[in-house]
């Protein structure tokens, strides 16, 4: 049975549709109800729908064989798994963004309000620059806007957020998207099934 | 069950280890429990954390509960040009746990071999790693490479900065063809290269397989030799009962400050991560300034022992009850007779709650014929 970990959410139900088309269909999966792990034995497939940011967690660990999550937490946390496919959807950029009219302090380092401590400190660290992280878990926009930060490490997919509250992106770290990982035991031990499965996700029309 | 059923895996693996080990001719190396911080310090890179359990003793020297033991083995290795040293351990180090951000004690059982290294050591390292795995499962895979491939591919690429050196070692390590086929397409390597790249690091045959199409992909010195090393150790191999569990795998990385030639990953089937790791680490010997060869490997006892941990249906076999009118003489015969036929006897007043077992018999009254049972 291949364990197949997928994040809540609409980023999920996108995978699960795809993965139903190459074959890999679970009814139950659908239905309006509270269940966490779903089995179909009949085509070798269960699902468990947990919280993205834990996806590269139970992979890592082997509670799941496989899973999709975006490339933003698999560089923020560094998980020891196989990166396989990038599914090409889920698309945005990680970037530095501020007020439309910031001007960086050089005599100080830049205090930067982030989820992502460690893409944002590996990112200024490359640059060779100081930097203070305050790291938040939610709405960060507002962090330079309240004087709490000079600048943010974010997610942005359209900018619309950005814009409407006066905020531009300075600079595009890196971009994401969503990533099919695999648990680097079971690429050995069930490596026909796996393989299967991110053949068909490759080759999908 | 007896006792020796019941061990642990970490103990019983040990047991059969051991003599695997003395029957080829290794000897037990035993160490104190604490170094001088400054061994760790001088050779961080070597160290998987960065961070070490530091406590300063009386005499002010600040020491170190030790995170590795290899650079212990080989700051007081009596290896030289003539003699060569092959020892074995069961220690424990102590490093941070990534997801509990706490230190961790954690058992390893390891193999050194250090001094005048030739084909057959490394065939005999690599054999000895494999029937360890065997141990703790016979259903393992025993991945291979070498640390020249990875270097060669970064001089065939032109890869100079040291970002992105630790992109394509990251790209390799987690099978990202496709960011790694984006970053050499952007250094000018050609497609048909970048897609044979990609078919070996996802490749999931056999040994001489995947030896077969590294040779194709091996365009400079350093990814020659590689393969040339890859090659001999696999014909001295691959007649081995566990020649099928051998993989060629390009994802298998070391720092290449310390790490040269072999390198070597285990998995068992019970276990969702790598059990064993080692290789060749000449490089380290070097910064002692010892001209010699060393080779060595790893196995993570507390992972093994997570995924294969001792069946326990019992706390004790019999709970044996007496009350203040009950025979001692008669009561100790009781135990004794009961132990000795196997059981794990529990003496006591009454039943302990909490723990499991099997059965119980009451010694109460002055054993009187009836008054107890089994």
């Amino acid at each position: 049975m291949l364990k197949i970990a997928l994040p809540k959410g609409r980023l999920g139900m996108k995978v699960y549709e795809m993965l139903a088309e190459c074959g890999y269909e679970c009814g139950e999966l659908l239905e309006d109800n509270r269940k966490l792990i779903f089995e179909n034995p009949e085509n070798g497939v269960s699902y468990f729908l947990v919280k993205p940011s834990d996806v590269a967690i139970y992979v890592e660990h082997g509670a799941a064989d496989i899973g999709v999550v975006g490339k933003d937490i698999l560089l923020e946390q560094k998980a020891d798994i196989y990166e396989l496919l990038d599914l090409g959807f889920g698309k945005c950029r990680m970037c530095v963004a501020a007020p439309v009219d910031y001007r960086e302090d050089r005599d100080r380092p830049v205090k930067v309000a982030t989820k992502f401590p460690n893409i944002a400190t590996e990112y200024y660290s490359s640059k060779n620059q100081e930097i203070e992280i305050i790291e938040l878990h939610g709405s960060i926009e507002i962090a330079p806007l309240v004087g709490l930060s000079d600048v943010i490490v974010d997610i942005v997919e359209t900018g619309t957020t950005l814009r409407e509250n006066n905020l531009r992106v300075f600079e595009e770290i890196v971009p994401i998207s969503a990533r099919l990982i695999a648990n680097k035991a079971a690429s050995k031990f069930k490596s026909e099934e796996l393989f299967r499965v991110v053949e068909k996700l490759k080759n999908r029309g | 069950m007896n006792a020796i059923n019941r061990l642990p895996k970490d103990e019983e693996l040990y047991l059969t280890l051991r003599e695997l080990y003395e029957s080829y001719g290794y000897q037990k190396y035993t160490m104190q429990k604490f170094e001088e911080y400054a061994l760790y310090a001088d050779h961080k890179n070597f160290l998987t954390s960065q961070s070490v359990l530091t406590f300063t003793e009386p005499g002010g020297k600040l020491l170190a509960l030790r995170p590795d033991v290899t650079l212990s083995i080989v700051k007081n290795t009596k290896a030289d040009g003539d003699y060569t040293e092959k020892l074995y351990y069961r220690e424990n180090v102590y490093r941070p746990d990534r997801s509990s951000k706490s230190f961790r004690e954690i058992g390893q059982i390891g193999v050194e071999i250090i001094g005048n290294l030739d084909r057959y050591e490394s065939a005999e390292i690599v054999t000895l790693a494999a029937k360890s795995l065997s141990a703790v499962d016979p259903d393992f895979v025993l991945s291979l490479s070498h640390t020249g491939f990875m270097a060669g591919l970064l001089d065939y690429a032109a890869v100079d900065k040291a970002t992105d050196r630790e992109l394509v070692a990251d790209c390799l390590r987690s099978a990202n063809t496709h960011e790694l086929a984006s970053f050499l397409m952007a250094h000018g390597v050609e497609q048909s290269y970048i897609d044979r790249l990609s078919e070996l690091i996802l490749f999931r045959g056999g040994f001489a397989d995947a030896l077969n199409l590294a040779a194709k992909l091996a365009v400079t010195p350093p990814m020659k030799k590689a393969v040339s090393d890859l090659a001999q150790v696999y014909a001295n191999l691959s007649g081995s009962e566990f020649a099928s569990s051998l993989r060629l795998d390009l994802t298998v990385q070391n720092d290449l400050d310390y790490y040269y030639g072999l390198i070597l990953q285990g998995f068992v089937k019970g276990c969702p991560k790598a059990v064993l790791t080692g290789g060749r680490y000449d490089k380290l010997l070097r910064k002692f300034n010892r001209p010699i060869g060393a080779m060595g490997f790893a196995l993570f006892l507390g992972e093994i022992l997570s995924c294969y941990p001792t069946p326990v249906d019992y706390d004790f076999d019999v709970l044996l009850l007496y009350s203040d009118d009950t025979d001692p003489a008669r009561l100790s015969a009781k135990a004794n007779e009961l132990r000795e036929a196997g059981n794990r006897v529990r003496i006591a007043r009454t039943p302990p709650g909490q723990l499991k077992y099997k059965e119980t018999v009451e010694m109460f009254g002055q054993g009187k014929a009836g008054s107890e049972e089994c």
